[in-house]
């Protein structure tokens, strides 16, 4: 059993009267990449604050490493690298000027690993930060969230506005972390993302923790939307009794259906016929969390 | 590169502007004073006009046409003060709400930073800047005083100028701790420069309106020129303890920074 890298207990923070997070129970474990899924407005950043000590619990507690959010809060930063939802920037340094800046906190900086790091996400530190796009402000925030190699990366939403080449080059960054011991912790929005690279992901909704799932079985518990091709018409009655089968819909030839759970029954069902053809269609993730959201509300 | 270098090196045009508005109005002031103390008439002026008045704007002087009563009139009774009071309370209030405004001071104190420490950094080189532009004041009036054979030691001049160097520096204080406490730039600049104003009203006031005498020394502006330092030179115990209230400022203002939620 590896140990908990962040640990809250009940955590809940209230602004005004409003609930941001609400009795907030997780465990991030060591060694891993946990994702926080949510919409926008969710309290992904209020969490993540929080773990930084920027806000206060109203109640419940905090615990990163094993300490204290606010009484160790010093001793717990040296080992965080974070990067901030909204990156703010001082817009007339150059990259450069920014990430010494932020390197001297931590006893100055390692100017060859952030030019490797600098060259793998393709970002020119000579420019001003003021005259960059949004894209290559995030590059400079994840190089000065990675550049003194912390034992913890806290990332709020990484990958906004990166180009795609450059996601794949950060979701490998992820991975080589993962694989030097480290833990990570990104929030998200964006599916496959998630899917991609964590190992576990907890789902919040409007301040609460609706599910902590491995990814793994996740992806299991979703529906599966197949098209099935056949070489002669086929009836609907042949199939709406299939265990897990729901939304049957026949045109002629094709079977549509949605499938939860195993697949067996239905493919046993479908060998009696002559399959010309099995589509399926890769449902996101984002319908594993209609489903959680959906049965929330129930 | 620390918080206070990075402060100076951000301000450091602000500060040549703020220097250069300084020397031009300290010599177009000092350049005048030959044709003012040639007219001993001048001072006929202080008898004529109402005390109340006379106090308001040019403080409880007795010669228009001394170099020592026509510098405080016209530049350290009023003008300079507001000059520092106004590049103060702008430094200042910018502090810490600037940086929490934009996001920044997330940026910063997701280091293994107290945020004490961002408050003191921000405030040294607070002072350091006053003391540049309290230099600014002090040579600019040395070299027009020579110019104009003005009579007076520039040893008077230095110790007047500190007195205004500190007194900014109490302002500085008191916008850098409202601006830590509350997080509000405006705020924390309506404030500052409403208690400036008062605690000048108060201390150009108190010598004529019974009812302010007991109240004076409330008044910051009592500390920096009650005691008239261009002809008396500095009182320890005024500078001493505008620094002290200056101290307890930023010690209320960082324990109340260090409790507070930052806002987003």
């Amino acid at each position: 059993m590896s140990k908990s890298v962040i640990s809250t207990r009940n955590l809940t923070k209230f602004y005004r009267k409003e609930p941001g997070v609400l009795d907030l129970n997780m465990d991030v474990l060591e060694g891993e990449v946990f994702g926080y899924l949510g919409p926008n407005g969710a309290g992904k950043t209020t969490t993540i604050r929080l773990f930084l000590d920027f806000i206060r619990p109203s109640s419940g507690t905090v615990e990163l490493f094993g300490m204290d959010s606010h009484a160790d809060g010093l001793r717990i930063r040296k080992k965080i690298g974070y990067l901030p939802g909204e990156l703010s920037i001082y817009s007339h340094l150059t990259g450069r000027e920014f990430l010494g800046y932020m390197a001297s906190f931590r006893g100055g900086a390692d100017w060859e690993f952030i030019g490797e790091l600098a060259s793998r996400l393709k970002s020119d530190l000579s420019k001003r930060m003021g005259s960059m796009s949004h894209g290559n402000k995030q590059k400079i925030g994840l190089i000065q969230a990675f550049m003194h190699k912390p034992e913890l990366l806290i990332l709020d939403e990484p990958t906004m506005g990166l180009d795609p080449l450059v996601q794949q080059e950060f979701y490998k960054m992820v991975r080589e972390v993962k694989k030097e011991g480290k833990t990570v912790f990104l929030s998200s929005h964006i599916m496959p993302e998630v899917e991609r690279i964590c190992d576990r992901v907890g789902i919040i909704r409007k301040g609460k923790m609706v599910a902590v799932e491995n990814i793994f079985d996740l992806k299991e518990m979703r529906l599966r939307h197949l098209e099935i091709h056949f070489a002669e018409d086929v009836a609907w009655e042949s199939f709406e009794d299939v265990p897990g089968i729901s939304d049957v819909q026949v045109h002629g030839r094709i079977l549509e259906c949605s499938v939860s759970g195993s697949m067996d029954p239905l493919i046993k069902r479908i060998s009696n016929y002559d399959v010309l053809n099995v589509v399926s269609h890769e449902p996101s993730l984002e319908e594993v969390f209609l489903t959680y959201y959906s049965g929330d509300v129930q | 590169m620390n918080i206070s270098l990075k402060t100076l090196r951000d301000k450091r045009y602000s500060l040549l502007w703020w220097s250069i508005g300084v020397v031009l109005l300290n010599l177009t002031v000092v350049i005048f004073y030959p044709s003012v103390s040639s007219v001993p008439e001048y001072n006929q002026i202080l008898q004529e006009m109402p005390p109340a008045l006379l106090n308001l704007f040019a403080g409880n002087i007795t010669s228009f046409t001394s170099p020592e009563g026509y510098l405080n009139s016209q530049l350290f009774f009023l003008l300079l003060p507001f000059v520092f009071l106004g590049f103060n309370l702008l430094l200042g209030s910018e502090s810490i709400a600037m940086e929490e405004r934009r996001g920044t001071l997330d940026l910063i104190l997701s280091n293994p930073l107290p945020r004490w420490r961002i408050v003191l950094e921000k405030f040294a080189s607070i002072m350091v800047l006053n003391a540049v532009l309290g230099l600014a004041v002090l040579l600019s009036l040395v070299v027009g005083a020579w110019m104009v054979d003005m009579n007076i030691s520039a040893w008077n001049l230095l110790d007047v100028s500190i007195s205004l160097v500190v007194l900014g520096i109490f302002f500085g204080a008191l916008a850098t701790a409202l601006s830590a406490a509350t997080g509000k730039n405006e705020l924390s600049m309506g404030i500052t420069g409403a208690i400036g104003v008062a605690a000048y009203i108060l201390n150009a006031l108190a010598p004529v309106v019974d009812e302010l005498e007991p109240y004076r020394e409330l008044s910051a502006f009592y500390y920096y020129i009650g005691n008239n330092p261009i002809v008396n030179g500095l009182k320890p115990w005024d500078m001493l303890i505008l620094l002290a209230v200056s101290g307890l400022f930023l010690f209320v203002g960082i324990l109340v920074f260090e409790r507070r939620d930052l806002g987003v």
